[in-house]
């Protein structure tokens, strides 16, 4: 008996100072990485760790530097458990992000956000937002209607300083030209830039530049900050914006669908926020903790609140319903002009076509290349990109 | 017109002439010299500063490919080419090396295709591409082993596309990515090629010259060739056969720099040289204020010695000769100064023999006027007197008077004499008591008129007889005596006769006024008496103590004084005269005897009646047979008619003069005596007589006595 108790007592004794316990103790900790001008996800990871326990660590990037970053530590797969990103960058082949099971998605998801979050067929992210589309926001007191036609505002407006808030050289904005007159970037898998139509969207955007009424030097914050003291008269941006321009205008914003350029409506591309999980995440041992995060931000509760305290729109069509009801019109503008976007493609040549065409273009503009060698060199390098793209998947 | 020259101011220009001359030459030689070395400096300077230069660009060529060799294998750049999504990183990397490298001016990357992969700055994209794929693709194609970078030259022209001699230089570093094959163990990617900026090179060696780096005739751009022909220095940096590429490095030194060194140096030595003028100049200026001081110190003192301030100048001078100068002429001044003192004293000496000869003359007119008067007086009565009585004694006066005038004469004539130092004295036996006595007889008259008793005492008187010359004894004593009682008015004079060997002393003591010691300086002077008023008092010619004071040093002796006024006086001679025996007695009273000239003819010349009727009556006594002859030549017809035993001849006579008889007789007859009878007795003229051939003198006024001896002397 005594030798029984001294045993148990041996026993008890180890089970408090276990080394393997006293982690255990610890709370669990998720890495997340985020895009800095998107959104603030701050108070929805705080409530998460509040409710789970689970401690969640915020990398913030700027979206461009987000995607080097991440292409730069990917080798050695010293990357974060989790990224929100735009659903293009799951393209992204360096990043290995994990295939994300059905199972995890939420059931109130449309198809189209669904068929959005895949890459080459495959889930690779699960949606939370979905939109992120440009809008063309203007200042009510400065003037009364938004701009219908860009080229004949660009031709006929004569300004000593500029009235249009265009960040030029984010080619997010460059692809509303190319829209315009090329649906597809991609087809069959095969990128379309050396293309009339292309040739025709760099003449295009080279004609807005020229025109003065943008200063291509001033790029987002700075537009940001032209915008909200009323030294602009429009400016385009993204549906993320709207909180920060909306506090700050109040009434005096407005907010319109994009212009056209002559004939051609401008068509943004519009996407995903995916929650998505580089270096196989999801095979790790915080499987249970990424799941948790997911259902976290797929949970009604906060769909439903992405609006209020992002003005994100949710992915969840659920939590979008309810969204158009109610009477703000702004709100209905922005979720309305959803209808003139092209959806944003997820393949992972994609990323290299944003790169493509921001080069190619600068060279353009920059007199290295005539507009058909520019885009003869976006076409070759991109492709160029993607045969080894390839090489290095079929590895 | 000579120039009013300085010698001081001379020795400072023609010392900063020669010094400003030496500076030019020195100037010109130095300046000379540096140029020739110039050349051979100049080309040694290029050489060696190209071959450094050259190391230099090499080592600094070779740390820059040492710095960007790991690019090759850098993870971004090697992957850039293929994977575009590494674009912003790659160009972030191109932009660090290019900033922050100093050789690096731009850098891009190319993949062999016809487009550049990325750039920095951007006109490297603008470039032309064609030139950098194939050097490109030849790399890719290769398939290195091992890490080569090359040095490529790239014209300008085919970069650029457009005309121009410039090239750029660039490295060219292979990109490629580790694979795990043993037979491919890199992928070659791409090329990284980086334009090297010469500028720092250029900048950091700016100062040794025109710097240009060429390959074959294209000069590298940020060089600036130069067309100069001279002085360049051009050598190889990197060659085809080892580096696959031509770079020359061409230096040039500008003329300038070596110019400027000479100049430089040139310039120094002008200006040590000015700065050593000037010192000269300063120090030649204190040089002359030191000459010029003393200098003018001297001239100073010049100029008051030719005012006549014979002063001793007492400057400090600090050079030898000037002070050697100035005691020259202290001593010059000085001697001068005594010169002057002398001059002056005898002047003073002048002025008063002058005054003592005026005074002299004034008493000698009234002493001859005296006597003459009495003369004359005396013969104006007895032109009157027919009583003998009265004659008798107006004679006695008259001759009183002539004896005193001759007595003058002789004093005159004797003083004469003496100044010419041709009194010779005679030696002869002297009765000293006898002429002691004699004299005192002559003033015996005197004394007794005067009531003063005439004392002689011989009584220590050893020896009377003496070898001497009586004339000047009785002179002596006569002077003396005559002076005792002419300034005594009443008392005594006494005259004192001792003896000891040869030694006589004569002491002549009265008491009469005494002389008072001023007096008594000046007592034996000529022409002095104790004062004017002794002259007018007692008269007198002031030559009596100075003939008795030369007549004493001719015996060897000398003469004293001492006198109290009011008390009286003792003058003491002393001679120093040979004893000898005592002479016949006969001999001297026949030589002042009437002569016997019984039946003798004498002949005299004189044309003067009254001295003819005194000399007949002179002669009258001696019974000789007188003729007389008016004149010279008379005289002559007379002679050669009678042959007289004596032939008395005047010298002064009209016709004929007394000389020329004399010759005219002595050319005929030796043996006649001649007895020359004249008035012409002053220094000399007895001598020449003589020698003319005279035998004797009688001078005038004819004193009988001598006239007899003379004619004793003859007949004897």
């Amino acid at each position: 008996m005594p030798r029984k108790m001294l045993y148990l007592v041996f026993m008890l004794l180890l089970l408090v100072y276990n080394p393997v316990n006293a982690r255990a103790s610890e709370p669990p900790e998720i890495d997340v990485a985020v895009g800095l001008e998107n959104f603030d996800f701050q108070p929805l990871f705080e409530e998460f760790s509040a409710k789970t326990g689970i401690k969640v660590n915020i990398l913030a990037f700027n979206n461009n530097q987000l995607k080097s970053e991440l292409l730069l530590y990917a080798d050695a797969l010293q990357l974060p458990d989790a990224v929100i990103i735009p659903s293009d960058y799951m393209g992204l082949s360096e990043l290995q992000f994990s295939q994300v099971p059905e199972s995890w998605l939420s059931k109130k998801l449309t198809q189209k956000v669904i068929e959005n979050s895949k890459v080459n067929g495959e889930l690779k992210g699960v949606p939370i937002m979905y939109g992120n589309h440009l809008v063309l926001y203007y200042n009510r007191a400065l003037v009364p209607h938004p701009i219908t036609d860009l080229q004949t505002y660009a031709q006929q407006t004569v300004a000593d300083k500029p009235t249009l808030g265009w960040n030029f050289y984010e080619m997010y904005w460059f692809v509303t030209f190319a829209n315009a007159l090329q649906p597809n970037l991609i087809q069959a898998g095969v990128p379309q830039l050396d293309t009339k139509a292309m040739r025709l969207a760099i003449s295009n955007y080279q004609s807005l530049l020229n025109s003065g009424i943008i200063d291509a030097d001033c790029v987002y914050q700075c537009l940001m900050n032209r915008f909200k003291t009323g030294k602009l008269d429009y400016f385009v941006n993204g549906i993320w914006a709207y909180r920060q321009l909306k506090d700050k205008l109040k009434d005096d914003l407005a907010i319109a669908p994009l212009p056209r350029w002559g004939n051609y409506q401008l068509m943004s591309l519009a996407s995903s926020h995916v929650l998505a999980f580089p270096a196989n995440g999801i095979e790790s041992k915080k499987s249970p903790h990424l799941k948790q995060l997911v259902d976290f931000m797929q949970s009604q509760k906060v769909q439903d609140k992405l609006w209020d305290e992002l003005n994100a729109l949710p992915a969840n069509g659920d939590s979008l319903a309810e969204l158009i009801k109610r009477d703000d019109k702004a709100l209905s503008q922005l979720i309305a002009s959803l209808h003139e976007t092209y959806p944003q493609p997820n393949e992972p040549i994609m990323a290299y076509i944003w790169e493509a065409m921001l080069k190619g273009l600068t060279r353009y503009l920059g007199g290295v290349y005539s507009v058909e060698e520019t885009t003869q060199y976006m076409q070759f390098i991109v492709t160029k990109s993607g045969q080894n793209e390839s090489k290095s998947q079929h590895r | 017109m000579k120039a009013n020259r300085s010698i001081v101011d001379e020795i400072k220009r023609k010392i900063t002439a020669l010094f400003s001359l030496f500076l030019v030459v020195l100037v010109a030689m130095v300046g000379f010299s540096l140029m020739q070395q110039k050349a051979t400096l100049e080309q040694e300077d290029v050489k060696r500063t190209g071959a450094s230069l050259i190391s230099d660009f090499k080592a600094q060529v070779n740390e820059l490919i040492y710095q960007v060799a790991p690019l090759s294998e850098d993870h971004i750049l090697s992957t850039l080419p293929s994977d575009l999504l590494f674009t912003q990183y790659a160009v972030k990397a191109l932009t660090n090396l290019v900033d922050n490298t100093d050789m690096v001016k731009s850098a891009f990357i190319n993949d062999g295709s016809v487009f550049t992969v990325e750039g920095y700055p951007f006109d490297t994209l603008r470039w032309n591409n064609s030139v950098f794929s194939e050097h490109a693709n030849k790399v890719l194609s290769q398939q290195r082993r091992t890490l080569k970078i090359d040095k490529l030259v790239v014209p300008v022209e085919s970069i650029e596309k457009k005309p121009s001699d410039q090239a750029k230089l660039f490295l060219a570093i292979p990109l490629r990515q580790k694979l795990s094959s043993l037979m491919r163990p890199y992928k070659y990617t791409g090329v990284l090629f980086l334009e090297v900026d010469l500028e720092p090179f250029l900048g950091s060696n700016q100062e040794k010259g025109s710097i240009w780096l060429t390959s074959q005739e294209l000069v590298l751009e940020g060089t600036q060739s130069s067309d100069a022909t001279e002085g360049v220095y051009r050598s190889p940096i990197y060659s085809l056969k080892d580096d696959f590429v031509a770079l020359d490095l061409q230096l040039q030194r500008e003329a300038e720099v070596y110019s400027n060194d000479i100049l430089r140096a040139v310039l120094y030595i002008v200006l040590i040289g000015l700065m050593l003028v000037v010192l000269l100049t300063w120090y030649l200026r204190r040089l002359a204020k030191r000459l010029t001081n003393p200098m003018q110190a001297l001239e100073r003192h010049c100029e008051r010695l030719k005012r006549g301030h014979y002063v001793s100048a007492k400057s400090d001078f600090e050079f030898r000769e000037l002070r050697t100068l100035q005691v020259t002429l202290n001593q010059l001044a000085k001697q001068i100064k005594e010169q002057i003192s002398s001059l002056e004293s005898e002047k003073v000496k002048a002025q008063s023999s002058e005054r003592a000869k005026s005074h002299f003359l004034a008493n000698m007119s009234h002493e001859l006027r005296t006597p003459l008067n009495g003369i004359y007086g005396v013969f104006q009565l007895m032109k009157h007197h027919r009583n003998a009585a009265d004659s008798k004694e107006l004679i006695a006066q008259g001759m009183t008077s002539t004896e005193t005038l001759l007595s003058l004469l002789n004093d005159l004539l004797d003083f004469s004499k003496i100044e010419a130092g041709e009194l010779k004295m005679e030696s002869a036996t002297v009765d000293v008591k006898s002429i002691v006595t004699e004299v005192k007889q002559e003033f015996v008259h005197t004394a007794s008129a005067k009531q003063i008793d005439l004392i002689i005492h011989t009584e220590e008187l050893a020896n009377p007889y003496r070898l001497g010359d009586s004339l000047r004894l009785k002179q002596i004593l006569r002077n003396l005596i005559s002076n005792a009682v002419k300034f005594t008015s009443d008392g005594s004079v006494t005259v004192i006769l001792q003896d000891g060997g040869k030694h006589l002393s004569i002491r002549v003591i009265d008491t009469g006024a005494g002389i008072s010691e001023v007096a008594l300086k000046k007592l034996f002077n000529r022409f002095q008496q104790a004062d004017s008023s002794t002259t007018r008092k007692y008269g007198g010619t002031g030559l009596g103590l100075a003939i008795v004071k030369q007549l004493a040093e001719l015996m060897d002796g000398r003469v004293t004084v001492t006198s109290k006024e009011g008390i009286g006086s003792e003058f003491t001679v002393e001679l120093v005269l040979d004893i000898c025996d005592a002479p016949e007695q006969s001999i001297m009273q026949d030589l002042q005897a009437i002569p016997a000239l019984k039946d003798k003819n004498l002949l005299l010349a004189e044309d003067n009646p009254l001295n003819q009727k005194i000399f007949s009556a002179m002669i009258k006594p001696t019974e000789a047979n007188l003729v007389i002859a008016q004149d010279g030549e008379e005289a002559i017809e007379l002679y050669h008619e009678l042959k007289p035993d004596i032939f008395f001849v005047d010298i002064q006579m009209p016709k004929k003069d007394g000389l020329k008889v004399c010759s005219e007789v002595r050319e005929q007859d030796k043996t006649t005596p001649l007895v020359a009878v004249t008035a012409n007795v002053m220094s000399g003229d007895l001598e020449n007589y003589q020698q003319l051939g005279f035998d004797n003198c009688v001078a005038k006024p004819i004193d009988m006595k001598k006239l007899y001896e003379v004619i004793n002397t003859i007949v004897s």
